[in-house]
């Protein structure tokens, strides 16, 4: 099962970014891990990966860096910048305040619980 | 396997996919290459640990899909305010690639690159060769030291009606102004008539020159110094000693200064000139000082050498007013103050002595005396013509912009919704809008340098010489500064209109085509209006300046100038010393002239029509004092004398009116005189003229006829003028005269003839100024015809401009609204109706801006009132006949695209989408 198209919009940057901040991947090793370790909700075609790398490239977000990798090509990988992290801060904030919000509608996610006054 | 770059190759499968990818995304090299790097990486990687290539296939998505999706990210940054990373500015390289894409856009509408750049190109241009012209005379300081302290001096009667023209200073006055340091720093004047010429004998063959008798300081005064030399010190301008030989009346010693001009002829510019002479009227002069290349004296700019003047001979003459003084004022003075001061001094002068009468001085800033006011008002008017042609070039490519603009509307907002940043796309509209106004103002630039050329080949005689237009920085600031307003008018307005679309709003409606959206639809509207009426405006002004101008033509003649020759000789004094020589050497001139072939009169005259006035003397005359004895104050009046000889009246064709023929009357028996049919009006009323004795010249003479006016300028004006024969006047003093040939033969081939008769009879004499009389009578009407030449040329502009205009939006509409056409039609409208449908809009567009441009003309060309000559600024004529020309422009603008609205086919318009 995947998100609504909606729903993707928005997380789909905010996602990649999380990923980035952790270390740097490639495009293969990126869309991987976007289908690994959001249990599959997350994942979204290379038609899309692709668009939206260079999309946060050109932002400033993200900066290609190429290394050698082990079998001795050279591979283009993603690295978060100054820019990006503080993007992704300002998107964390939203995120919480969003769920925090939703919470008091009496919009459980699996880990808030807040009880209403 | 191995692929391009000896990388080992995909899967066929894959690689068609990449390939899909590439196609879908259209980018060019090298983002297109980087892109192929990426997607084959990203396969490679896959296939390294082992995926299927069908699996990484079927978990791809959708190539074109994702091609278009890459296309947009690469191009476009994503959703934001800004350009990229949410920053308003663009960097080098962003601003190079929206250059190169609006050059490409543009170059796929090369009609609409053309008719944009064209357009602008006019509006540039005309402003340009105006500002040039206006920058020389009239911004442009005069040539000479620190000329905001400049003036020029008059003297003018107080409070009493001059009947002489106020314009000429008396010896003893200068001589007074000279003393009043607190006034003016510095005082010169020279010799005030303008056409001083002597003949100079140096060069191949004898060539008349200006000479100008100046004071000393009139050099210093200007600020000017000579290049080689010295200017005069005050002895040269002692009268010469007794017996030598004077050229130049009212000259002093013989020392001269040369311009550069006549330096470079003579005497090849040798700096060793100093000590060597020049001989002027078979008098030689030393040369004692040479002037500056581009020197231009402002009473005389084509003069080629100065000479003193000497004060001596009329320094107790009161009434002879024969110099124009120019000054400097005192450190500090303003002119008012310098006015009141020289008031209060001359007031001083005048008790000291009776003889100078009720006046005054008059203090004048240099550069407004020389430029004149209805010059000054007439090269502003066409400034702000200028600008209206401007305004609408400016309207007419406004409105072609905004609607192609409008046609991109649809994929404008794409970009929008899509995340195009509104800066990305402000600027992008905004660099092929400057690319279209650099290129357009280029053009401006050339036209306008070529604008005033032609401006100055219409019109030598209409500018004021003393500073020569030129293309310079001024000129291509102005220029620039043009373009960048042009560009604020019309590129700005339709870049924040297209930022500011709402992207649903236009994708929703679904409609392609170029000229949708009621605010779009209003504004356009509005340029024509305003196009219109500013069009107008000018066509009113232009109307009236014609109908002036026919005016000044329909003037009727008391001269006939058809087949007359005018010609100059002087006789120079060293030659022809006495009255005696020099009436025999017009006697014999003219009598071999009348023998030529062809020619059926000939006379002279000192001065001729249509050159202004001239030679103003009093004349007196009291009916209780039958000797003219000078004693009654009140029995003075002004008169412009002419000295004739031979058959003047005849050749010219001036009528006697009353009294004798001046070959009827004996010159030897007493002095005579003719005078004018005004002067006989003004000044004897009721009394018979003919025979009344008047004082003239210091002689009485007694008017024995009265002929016809002569007009003194273009527009017929008239003065009174005197008559005294040659004859009884050659003794006195040495005035040239300009002959007037009357023939039927080619006047070219008899200037010819007579050259050769002046040749026979003295060899050294120099035939000087052949003109025909009609070129006089042209020369009057340059500024005339200048204004109404120009004005017209952008009056026909702005029509065009104004016609093209009001068609492109009714052609748009129509075009626009061929499915509500076909519906009509469908519905039953016939051919007729649809066509008063589109004519209707066509005069809802003129009507409102004829009415606009009625109320701007009424207001507008009353600033014409100076320049007009019989016919008023609001003159019903010519705004009836401008709102008609304009109200048929409308209907022509419209006929087109009615036309073709009626040529809708209505089943193709309904089913098609």
């Amino acid at each position: 099962m995947t998100l609504e198209r909606e729903w993707m919009r928005g997380a789909a940057p905010l996602a990649v970014l999380t990923l980035l901040d952790r270390r740097e991947m490639y495009g293969y090793e990126l869309v991987e891990a976007l289908e690994r370790d959001t249990g599959g909700l997350l994942s979204m075609g290379q038609s899309t990966v692709y668009p939206l790398l260079y999309n946060l490239e050109a932002r400033g977000h993200v900066k290609p860096v190429r290394r050698t990798a082990p079998s001795g090509r050279r591979r283009k990988y993603y690295r978060i910048t100054a820019d990006g992290r503080a993007w992704l801060e300002g998107q964390r904030d939203q995120w919480e305040k969003l769920v925090t919000a939703l919470g008091r509608l009496g919009l459980n996610g699996p880990e808030t619980e807040e009880a209403l006054p | 396997m191995s692929g391009p770059g000896g990388r080992p190759s995909l899967p066929p499968e894959l690689e068609a996919l990449v390939r899909e990818v590439l196609e879908a995304s259209g980018l060019d090299l090298p983002a297109r290459a980087d892109v192929e790097a990426d997607l084959r990486a990203h396969f490679e990687d896959g296939l390294e640990v082992g995926v299927p290539w069908q699996e990484l296939q079927g978990r791809f998505g959708d190539p074109a899909e994702a091609g278009r999706r890459i296309a947009r990210a690469r191009r476009d940054p994503g959703p934001g305010r800004g350009t990229s990373d949410g920053r308003w500015w663009m960097s080098a390289t962003e601003w190079w690639t929206e250059v190169k894409r609006s050059v490409r856009r543009l170059a796929r509408a090369p009609g609409f690159a053309a008719v944009v750049v064209l357009t602008l190109a006019l509006g540039v241009g005309a402003n340009t060769a105006i500002f040039t012209v206006v920058d020389a005379v009239l911004l442009k300081p005069l040539p000479y030291a620190q000329p905001d302290r400049l003036v020029r001096v008059y003297e003018a009667p107080l409070g009493r009606q001059s009947d002489n023209n106020d314009l000429y200073l008396r010896a003893p006055t200068v001589a007074a102004y000279r003393t009043w340091d607190d006034v003016f720093s510095s005082f010169g004047a020279l010799y005030t008539y303008r056409a001083l010429g002597a003949d100079l004998t140096d060069g191949n063959r004898p060539e008349r020159v200006t000479v100008v008798p100046i004071t000393t300081r009139f050099l210093e005064t200007l600020g000017v110094s000579p290049i080689l030399g010295r200017t005069f010190v005050d002895e040269e301008m002692l009268a010469p000693e007794a017996g030598s030989t004077r050229a130049i009346r009212g000259a002093g010693r013989a020392v001269t200064i040369l311009s550069n001009r006549l330096w470079e002829q003579l005497f090849d510019a040798d700096p060793d000139v100093l000590g060597r002479s020049i001989h002027l009227d078979d008098v030689a002069y030393e040369v004692v000082g040479v002037m500056p290349p581009g020197f231009r004296d402002p009473f005389g700019p084509d003069a080629d050498a100065w000479i003193p003047q000497s004060l001596q001979d009329n320094m107790d003459n009161w009434g002879n007013y024969y110099l124009s003084g120019v000054a400097r004022l005192a450190d500090g003075l303003s002119v008012e103050t310098a006015q009141a001061r020289a008031t209060a001094l001359y007031g001083q002068l005048a008790e000291a002595n009776p003889d100078a009468g009720d006046w005054g001085p008059v203090l004048v800033p240099l550069h407004a005396d020389l430029v004149g006011n209805t010059r000054r008002a007439m090269l502003w008017i066409l400034v702000g013509a200028a600008g209206l042609v401007l305004l609408t070039a400016c309207l007419n490519v406004a409105n072609l912009v905004l609607a192609r603009g409008l046609g991109r509307d649809r994929d404008v907002a794409l970009r929008s919704a899509l995340g195009s940043g509104r800066a990305r796309i402000l600027a992008s509209v905004l660099v092929e809008n400057a690319l279209l106004a650099v290129a357009g103002g280029a053009g401006g630039l050339l036209l306008g340098w070529g604008g005033v050329r032609g401006l100055l080949a219409l019109a030598p005689d209409a500018l004021p010489d003393t500073t020569p237009p030129e293309l310079g920085t001024s000129v291509f600031l102005f220029a620039l500064a043009v373009t960048a307003v042009a560009l604020l008018a019309f590129g700005l307005a339709p870049a924040w209109r297209m930022a500011r679309t709402a992207p649903a709003d236009v994708l929703r409606s679904g409609d392609r085509s170029a000229t949708t959206g009621h605010a779009a639809r209003r504004i356009r509207d509005g340029l024509v209006v305003v196009q219109v009426a500013a069009a107008l405006v000018l066509v009113a002004g232009a109307t009236l300046l014609v109908r002036s101008f026919v005016a000044i033509l329909d003037v009727p003649s008391t001269v006939q100038a058809g087949g007359v020759l005018s010609f100059e000789v002087n006789l120079p004094v060293a030659r022809y010393p006495d009255g005696a020589s020099r009436e025999a050497f017009h006697e014999r001139l003219e009598s071999r002239v009348a023998d030529l072939p062809g020619v059926d009169a000939v006379g002279a005259v000192s001065w001729l029509p249509w050159s202004g006035r001239y030679h103003i003397w009093s004349f007196y005359w009291d009916p209780n004092d039958p000797t003219a004895s000078g004693a009654n104050d009140d029995a003075w009046y002004g008169t412009d004398i002419r000295i004739f000889a031979g058959d003047y009246f005849d050749a010219i064709g001036l009528r006697v009116l009353r009294g004798d023929d001046p070959s009827q009357v004996d010159m030897e028996a007493e002095p005579v005189v003719w005078v004018s049919r005004t002067l006989a009006d003004q000044v004897f009323g009721d009394v018979d003229p003919l025979g009344q004795t008047i004082e003239v010249g210091g002689d009485p003479r007694r008017i024995v006829g009265i002929v016809e006016d002569v007009p003194v300028d273009a527009r017929g004006r008239v003065t009174r003028h005197t008559y005294i024969p040659h004859a009884q006047f050659a003794d006195d003093r040495n005035w040239a005269l300009i002959q007037t040939v009357k023939a039927h033969s080619d006047l070219g081939a008899l200037r010819e003839e007579i050259r050769g008769e002046i040749r026979a009879l003295d060899a050294d004499l120099v035939l000087y100024r052949p003109r025909p009389l009609t070129q006089v009578e042209g020369t009057s009407r340059a500024q005339d015809r200048f204004a109404t030449v120009l004005m017209g040329s952008f009056a026909l502009l702005a029509l065009v401009l104004s016609l093209v205009g009001t068609y492109g939006v009714l052609a748009g509409s129509v075009a626009s609204r061929r499915r509500e056409i076909g519906i009509r039609m469908a519905l039953g409208a016939d051919g007729p109706r649809v066509r008063g449908m589109v004519l209707r809009y066509a005069a809802a567009l003129t009507i409102p801006g004829v009415v606009l441009g009625l109320a701007g003309a009424l207001a507008g060309t009353r600033l014409l009132d100076r320049m007009l000559f019989g016919v008023k600024s609001a003159d019903p004529l010519a705004f009836v006949l401008s709102a008609l020309v304009f109200l048929g422009v409308g209907l022509l603008s419209g006929w087109l695209p009615a036309r073709r609205a009626t040529r809708v086919e209505p089943a193709r318009t309904l089913t098609s989408e």
